[in-house]
């Protein structure tokens, strides 16, 4: 059986609200948990930070690369560049990092749900509601998911911005000093920290192909970063104002007690946080769907056997085993938590390594006016 | 569909006259040609669904076959000849066409370079009344018919633009029903007006009754749900659509009309609301798109947070909730189950009751049963209210098969509620959001503008922005001539 190569195009407004969609709802919840814990009061300086010396340096590699090799996933450019078998092994370790990336934020997520929403259910049908709702959206195509993202971005971020604002009624300054750290390595620290936010941009490498016009992306990859920066450091601004950095480095979802002190009186909801809830579901689930998305179609590119919607279905039972894993397990923890902290190494680093085997081996690609 | 290449000139030759002007206005269904005189020397040609042809027979072509037995002729003593028709000379097939445009009928004469236009308007004025399924406070009160010429003649009526195409063509092996496709031809997407042409002529079928066939046969994706195209009694919905660089198909028989592409927006507008100012039709809007979130999610809603996460409910409200269903026999889910289901089956027995009946009915199940239902403690209190605003909710849409498609959602989203709470709610309205995401009609995003986002068509979406605000034509239907209006700002404005 042949692989269905898909054929479509999106324009950057579709692009771009699904990657924010999806890194917003991600890092809502838990990033100011590993900022704080890497730089205590003032976490909010990782984001720039990280953005400076990580995410924007990736996102131009990543542009770069699909400037030079037109119409092909970061996959297939590892195929070009490094020939068909370094190329697909590469690739399947960088797809296999991706899918146990996926399957720890999954398995977050169900716990998140079980734990706030459903603490009587069995956790094993959640993780299966989950996995198959996403991979539901993954298999309906590119189109479907960007434009799922787009329809919910602006309710989803009025939301966000109006009870983040009224959350910043409890915010005490004295928790926000010193503004600035002395130490220079703490920055560094922080923004590795931060990194875990900007993850689900990583995944653009696997659907830049489908952007049309190419050229867009950098201008509207840098609205993108700029919105992003603005709502986590937002966010984290005002869960360490109300919190303090102490009790943020314990508590795995901080950001959760920022949404709970809301108070709006005599609201129909006694907690406005339940809004936030199904923002941040509604967001991460089709942040997962495009995460599943992206890596069953590296699949069905590195493996050509299968096209991608066969691999949207293989995927979920894969995931769904690792998301079951025991999670009292010291292995487990370790595992995971070493995944949370360090997937954003191989999301960014392979587009790095690509370009620099690009620059070694002399694969030059196509230039941009013959693209 | 470019009218450059045709000729407007009034030649010597009345054959090529009569062609060309039939070519300038696309052929047209409603255009009628005919030759009289012993070398058809003379031809007249005028649009059946514009003129009376009881007065055209008697005023101009019993007059004029009279005429052409008596004498050698000549266009100025035709003219003379028949004073009352109000005859206005004709320099160019531009003129003609506008003048046909108008129900006039156009007179051309072999061997003469000029024409004559005559007065015999007369269209449809058997009894025109207002849609029932689409009534409105404000503006006009003007439904189709149930015969295709006559629909034609009203849209002409509100578009007398000589771009504006009538093309035509037969559907049903058996029925033969006539159908026409109007689009402005400078205006329309030349690659949706060959999509529409394309998908009717691959109908095959015995027979069509009604332009519901049509709209089902043609539609993106037939399994979906959603309605893909959309239907209208109202002409004045048609036309603005026809302007906006929509296709409008027309059954004959049927007074329904068809416009495509459509969006999910579209089906939330109102005629009306570009009758009023945009304060009102955005405040209207924004409360019609909150009534129909209620209509699909209330139910679930309560029931997530009565019967699932009672915890996030203020106490009092969850103590009062939970105290008025105190004896209550069944679970809650099955409780709004049932009542949902009873409120749907009273709506479609009221839709076939005649008008007095159905009042009786209505009283009978929503007065009589509800209070019974409460006070036999069968039904809580709460559980009635929130049904009972749901049905109210439920009818804030101006679209009536958008009102089922949620009616029938909303029984999706109270199973996904009852077993999985605030969670299976969401995750049932992210799957439903991506099923309509899913979806095309001809070619356009069924979420447009929302997806892909459009700003500039935001403006016309929850809220309206004023005329004065919107110079251009939607980019949803990728309009070929987009600019709608040249500005209207005013001298004396205030730059506010």
């Amino acid at each position: 059986m042949r692989m269905t190569k898909e054929q479509t195009a999106i324009g950057p407004w579709l692009l771009i609200p699904v990657l924010i969609i999806a890194a917003i709802g991600h890092g809502m919840l838990n990033m100011p948990h590993f900022v704080a814990k890497a730089m205590g009061n003032n976490a909010y300086w990782a984001f720039p930070v990280a953005v400076l010396l990580f995410v924007g340096p990736a996102m131009a590699v990543i542009y770069i690369l699909a400037q030079r090799f037109p119409g092909q996933t970061i996959i297939e450019q590892g195929k070009t560049i490094l020939g068909p078998f370094f190329g697909t092994v590469t690739g399947l370790g960088y797809l296999g990092c991706l899918i146990f990336f996926l399957a720890i934020l999954t398995r977050d997520v169900v716990n998140m749900a079980s734990v706030y929403f459903l603490f009587q259910s069995p956790i094993y049908a959640l993780a299966l509601v989950y996995l198959l709702s996403a991979a539901y959206l993954a298999s309906r195509g590119i189109e479907t998911i960007t434009r799922t993202a787009s329809m919910m971005l602006i309710p989803a971020l009025l939301v966000l911005l109006i009870l983040t604002a009224v959350g910043f009624q409890n915010v005490s300054l004295n928790n926000l000093k010193p503004v600035f750290t002395p130490r220079l390595s703490d920055y560094l620290i922080g923004a590795k920290g931060a990194m875990q936010n900007f993850y689900m941009l990583g995944f653009v490498a696997m659907v830049l192909p489908f952007l049309k016009p190419l050229n867009s992306f950098p201008r509207f990859a840098g609205g993108t970063i700029l919105l992003l920066l603005f709502f986590l450091t937002l966010i984290t601004v005002g869960t360490i104002g109300v919190t303090g950095p102490e009790f943020l480095s314990r508590f795995a979802y901080p950001s959760l007690v920022l949404f709970r002190l809301i108070n709006i009186p005599n609201s129909l909801l006694e907690q406005a946080g339940i809004i936030i809830g199904i923002a941040w579901l509604v967001m991460i689930l089709v942040g997962t769907g495009f995460g599943h998305y992206a890596v069953s179609l590296g699949l069905s590119q590195a493996i050509p056997c299968w096209n991608y919607k066969k691999f949207v279905w293989i995927l979920v039972p894969i995931k769904f085993y690792l998301i079951m894993l025991p999670a009292g397990v010291l292995a487990t923890k370790t595992i995971v938590d070493f995944v949370a902290q360090n997937a954003w190494i191989p999301l960014f680093g392979y587009p790095l390594f690509l370009w620099i085997a690009a620059l070694i081996f002399n694969k030059k690609g196509v230039s941009s006016r013959a693209a | 569909m470019s009218d450059e290449h045709i000729s407007t000139k009034i030649h010597k030759t009345l054959a090529a006259n009569l062609k060309n002007l039939s070519a300038f206005l696309g052929d047209p269904i409603d255009l009628n040609i005919g030759y009289y005189g012993n070398a058809s020397s003379v031809g007249i040609a005028f649009l059946e669904s514009l003129v009376n042809e009881t007065d055209l027979k008697t005023n101009l072509i019993n007059p004029l076959v009279q005429l052409l037995n008596e004498s050698k002729i000549s266009l100025d003593k035709i003219t003379s000849m028949l004073p009352e028709t109000g005859a206005r000379p004709l320099t160019d097939l531009e003129g003609a066409a506008s003048d046909l445009l108008e129900g006039r009928t156009v007179l051309f004469l072999d061997g003469e370079t000029g024409a004559f236009s005559y007065r015999t308007q007369g269209w449809a004025k058997h009894e025109i009344k207002e849609p029932k399924s689409e009534e409105v406070i404000r503006g006009p009160r003007e439904g189709f018919t149930e015969t295709l010429n006559e629909n034609i003649g009203m849209i002409r009526r509100w578009i007398e633009d000589c771009r504006l195409r009538a093309d035509h063509m037969k559907i049903g092996r058996r029925t033969q029903t006539k159908v026409a496709i109007m689009y402005l031809s400078d205006v329309a997407q030349p690659y949706i007006v060959q999509e529409v042409k394309k998908r009717l002529s691959a109908i095959d079928i015995d027979g069509i009754i009604e332009s519901g066939y049509i709209e089902q046969l043609i539609k993106d994706r037939r399994a979906s749900v959603f309605p893909l195209t959309q239907s209208t009694e109202r002409t004045d919905k048609v036309a603005a659509g026809i302007l906006e660089g929509r296709v409008a198909i027309l059954v004959d028989k049927s007074p329904f009309v068809i416009l495509v592409p459509v969006t999910v927006n579209e089906l939330y507008q109102s005629s009306e609301d570009y009758s009023v100012d945009f304060w009102l039709a955005s405040f209207s809007r924004l409360l019609r798109l909150f009534g129909n979130v209620l209509a699909v999610g209330l139910p679930g809603l309560y029931v997530a947070l009565a019967a699932v996460n009672p915890e996030l409910l203020p106490t009092q409200m969850a103590l009062a909730i939970a105290g008025s269903r105190a004896h209550a026999p069944l679970p809650l889910v099955a409780e709004v189950f049932i009542l949902e289901v009873a409120v749907g089956i009273f709506y479609e027995a009221g839709m076939r009751l005649p008008g007095k009946l159905s009042q009786t009915l209505e009283i009978v199940a929503g007065v009589i049963l509800g209070l019974v239902g409460v006070a036999s403690g069968f039904v809580s209190s709460a559980t009635t209210i929130v049904v009972a605003f749901t049905a109210i909710a439920s009818y804030t849409g101006p679209y009536y098969t958008m009102g089922i498609v949620w009616r029938i959602l909303k029984y999706i989203m109270l199973l996904a509620a009852s077993i999985f709470g605030f969670f299976g709610l969401t995750v049932a309205g992210v799957l439903i959001l991506a099923q309509t995401a899913d979806l095309k009609s001809f070619g356009v995003s069924y979420l447009a503008p929302w997806a892909p986002l459009q700003w500039p068509e935001l403006a016309d979406a929850p809220i309206r922005m004023p005329f004065w605000m919107r110079w251009n034509r939607p980019k949803t239907y990728r309009p070929q001539d987009s600019l709608r209006s040249g500005g209207t700002k005013r001298e004396d404005d205030e730059d506010d």
